[in-house]
């Protein structure tokens, strides 16, 4: 079994009796809809959320199916069940994976690819630069990251030699990768894949080949030691005056429309008088809130939710592994679904 | 006015001397003669404009069938220094193509494929710049005796009327004289210098070898590898079947192979090319999908697993051997079996008539901007086919005709031409004059010493000099950001 289908089985002991196989597609490629981000944020999904962004549904399937076949899973009409052996199964087949610690794809979905990219042709154009060679293939093609690169170079080698500038992006890389080794990762699963001059680095096919690993595995460990990167640099940012500027980093990324009910809640309206300002359904409204609650953790549902209620509700859904809001409701009768939704987006 | 040709070509191309051909193919379009030229493969055929481009006020327009193609000119011109140099393709998106329409003048080059040029849009900002050259690539495109036939490149004629009729430069690698004959015809060229090269290649020698079964043609290329010299490519025509030979030839440490072909990521594509080229790996086991825009000079062999699906792509694929002009060998290797393989796989390039079905029910509510990419479940090839043949059609059911006629028409055009490879394949006199009497070439007196199996070859003459192979060393990451970062090790070594 492979890493993708032992991935496909954790999910569905998440979601089992909750959510629809395809609710576990939609995590992996990392689907920006409403649904999907509650769901990863509700299940404790988030570490897994765009972790295969390019996952064929074909591919998917063919998990699925292998799953289903060896009876690991059971599809019902509308949810997705694991089985006793499928959780044997998985319990014994993580046991034989190292842990993806560092792995965050809710947090950095949006960084991850370009940080990489960008990074990469930066590497191979000041290699080529410093051998006063400026014929080459670019690794990346597309044109959004050559003019970001170019760009950045520009302003870059406006301050510095290009000598000086690609011997400052080495030892910021040595810094971090020595880091990296240091917390127990592996700094080759990423220095491999870099090109430099006439040098082109390892696909992840070759990459995995020679680390012995499966490849499936092995991109989500490239993942993860990417992610890591992207933490450690942003947070000693000042260590690293060239790499951090590689990202743009947001942790609040709401949609437009629950931006602005936001704003107005910012400014001191109630749900009901935005309800009026904005023109829009109650439920909608709702949504928006819900949706800030997920993204923004300083965010308090102390206005919406009263203490004592909040209290009962975190005390039963600790308790139980259910999320369906119909069931949680019978056991919390006074709590209306909002209340609900409200704290399990809060405390999951 | 005389230019002088070696010097411009020095200063922007780095090269000191022409390659056969090209010289006389831009000497005649620098007198702004219409041009027809047959050049074979891997001689420099975009020299051919692109030089021209440094001296002729104006911008060069080139047309070219296939996406990947384009994208893989432009960023070989771009890495040569070139930058006023664009590709109007629908990889662009709506913004993008907006902006490099308004700014269109700047560029000197401008890639278009031929269903950009149905857009109004598009001719009127084209009439807006002056048009120097109009530069038609793989112009046996246009012929329908040419084994690689487009519709959609029939109507260039009328666009370079409406380009208020710029000389012409029409590239092909490959072209008989019927084919010839029809691009002339097509598009309407005026006294045209024809310029043709012949198709031999004479450092290449021609091996068929015919077995009776898979297992005999397995031993016999495991016996191959095991004796010829690098690099080479072996040609297949099932994507698995590169992948697990590559893996088997690896896995036996015979080679540094890797497979190649439309399934990989871009971005894999893009590093197997590379470490090819930069001989870092030393054996391509690849799909037709592998070859175009790849400039490696010493490939010393292409061996056909699969044979080709006519003669005029059989001659291109191995064209890709010895640019350098060093001895080089091409082994194709046949069984009787392969010849139905090989027609089924003629007919899937075609749409089946569950595919014209499925495009006349979906086609109305496609949009026009989804509609220039290819839709899941068609090839970029049936996709145009499809869209030219449905905006000709009146209704449906005359569309569904039509096509269906057609592909029926092409499908036996296309086996007859797989009919003739097999021929060759058979022939029991000389295959180099076998090859140049369908190209209907003058056959030359002093054939190369290593000419074909039949005329008998030394084997020898392309064995292994090297046999050390590279070994797998630990990975290291510190020594490997050494070697990326060595341009600064260096200097340091030197202080």
């Amino acid at each position: 079994m492979d890493f993708l289908k032992i991935l496909i089985l954790y999910g569905a002991e998440r979601l089992t009796d909750e959510r629809s196989i395809s609710a576990i597609y939609s995590i992996i490629v990392g689907k920006k809809s409403s649904q999907t981000i509650q769901d990863v944020s509700w299940f404790r999904l988030k570490k897994w959320y765009h972790c295969f962004p390019n996952l064929s549904k074909a591919t998917f399937d063919e998990s699925v199916s292998f799953l289903i076949k060896n009876g690991f899973i059971f599809i019902n009409e509308k949810t997705v069940s694991i089985t006793p052996s499928g959780k044997k199964a998985l319990q014994e087949n993580l046991k034989n994976y190292p842990p993806l610690n560092h792995l965050n794809g809710y947090e950095y979905f949006n960084t991850d690819e370009k940080f990489w990219c960008r990074l990469n042709l930066i590497v191979q154009s000041l290699s080529y630069l410093v051998h006063n060679d400026s014929s080459f293939y670019p690794v990346e093609r597309k044109m959004e990251i050559q003019y970001w690169v170019k760009k950045w170079l520009n302003e870059k080698r406006k301050v510095f030699e290009k000598d000086t500038l690609f011997q400052m992006v080495r030892e910021e890389l040595f810094q971090i990768f020595s880091k990296m080794e240091k917390s127990n990762l592996q700094p080759s699963l990423v220095v491999y894949r870099l090109s430099g001059y006439k040098s082109p680095g390892l696909t992840s096919n070759q990459l995995s080949q020679a680390l012995k690993i499966e490849e499936v595995f092995y991109q989500l460990s490239f993942l993860d030691h990417i992610h890591y990167m992207l933490k450690t640099i942003w947070s000693e940012r000042e260590n690293y005056p060239l790499l951090h500027t590689l990202f743009e980093y947001r942790n609040v990324l709401l949609t437009s429309s629950s931006e602005q009910t936001y704003e107005l809640i910012k400014k001191g309206y109630s749900i009901d008088e935005i309800v009026k300002i904005r023109r829009l359904k109650r439920s909608t409204i709702e949504d928006h809130v819900v949706e800030i609650v997920l993204k923004d953790p300083t965010f308090s549902i102390d206005p919406f939710v009263s203490l004592e209620l909040q209290n009962k509700l975190v005390n039963l859904i600790s308790n139980v592994s259910y999320r369906k809001l119909s069931k949680l409701k019978e056991d919390v009768k006074e709590a209306d679904y909002f209340a609900i939704r409200l704290v399990l987006s809060k405390y999951s | 006015m005389k230019y002088n040709l070696e010097q411009i070509l020095k200063k922007y191309f780095s090269y000191t001397t022409f390659r056969k051909g090209q010289k006389e193919v831009i000497d005649s379009v620098l007198s702004n003669q219409d041009t027809l030229a047959l050049l074979p493969t891997g001689t420099g055929k975009s020299l051919c404009y692109q030089l021209p481009g440094y001296i002729l006020q104006g911008t060069i327009l080139i047309v070219s069938p296939l996406l990947s193609l384009m994208q893989d000119q432009v960023e070989q011109m771009k890495a040569n220094g070139e930058k006023r140099v664009v590709a109007l393709n629908s990889f662009l998106s709506f913004e993008e193509k907006n902006n490099v329409l308004k700014t269109l003048s700047k560029y000197k080059f401008i890639y278009i494929s031929p269903e950009m040029l149905k857009q109004e849009q598009i001719i009127q900002a084209l009439q807006s710049i002056k048009i120097s050259l109009f530069v038609i690539d793989e112009a046996h495109c246009i012929s329908q005796w040419g084994f690689d036939f487009r519709p959609d490149y029939l109507g260039l004629g009328e666009i370079r009327e409406k380009l208020s009729n710029p000389p012409i430069l029409a590239l092909t690698a490959t072209a008989r004289k019927e084919v010839r004959d029809d691009i002339k015809f097509i598009l309407k060229l005026i006294n045209p210098t024809e310029i043709i090269s012949s198709v031999d290649r004479p450092n290449i020698a021609i091996v068929v070898n015919q077995v009776q079964n898979q297992m005999e043609k397995d031993k016999l290329l495991l016996d191959y590898l095991k004796r010829i010299e690098g690099p080479g490519i072996i040609y297949f025509s099932s994507k698995a079947m590169a992948d697990e030979w590559a893996i088997k030839i690896k896995e036996a440490n015979i080679f540094q192979a890797e497979s190649y072909h439309a399934k990989l990521p871009q971005e894999e594509r893009i590093l197997v090319q590379q470490q090819f080229l930069y001989n870092q790996i030393d054996c391509i086991c690849a799909t037709s999908a592998f070859g175009m825009g790849v400039n490696k000079q010493n490939i010393r062999f292409v061996i056909h697993y699969h044979p080709p699906l006519n003669i005029e792509s059989y001659l291109q694929e191995i064209g890709r051997a010895g640019r350098d002009g060093e001895n080089s060998i091409a082994i194709l290797l046949y069984m009787e079996q392969d010849f139905q393989f090989q027609k089924q796989l003629l007919e899937s390039e075609l749409p089946s008539r569950e595919q014209i079905y499925v495009f006349s029910q979906i086609v109305q509510n496609i949009d026009s901007d989804i509609k220039e990419k290819v839709v899941f479940g068609f090839t970029e090839v049936q996709w145009r086919l499809l869209n030219y043949f449905y905006e000709k059609s009146k209704s449906r059911t005359d569309f569904t005709l039509n096509m269906n006629n057609y592909v029926e028409e092409r499908m036996s055009f296309k086996y007859r031409k797989l009919l003739e490879l097999k021929n060759w394949i058979y022939t029991t006199t000389c295959r180099r004059e076998h090859l140049l009497q369908l190209f209907e070439e003058e056959i030359y007196d002093n054939k190369p010493s290593q000419c074909c199996d039949i005329c008998g070859i030394h084997l020898e003459e392309y064995s292994k000099k090297n046999i050390q192979r590279m070994t797998i060393q630990k990975l290291d990451w510190k020594m490997k950001l050494d070697e990326i970062f060595n341009g600064l090790g260096d200097e340091k070594n030197e202080k």
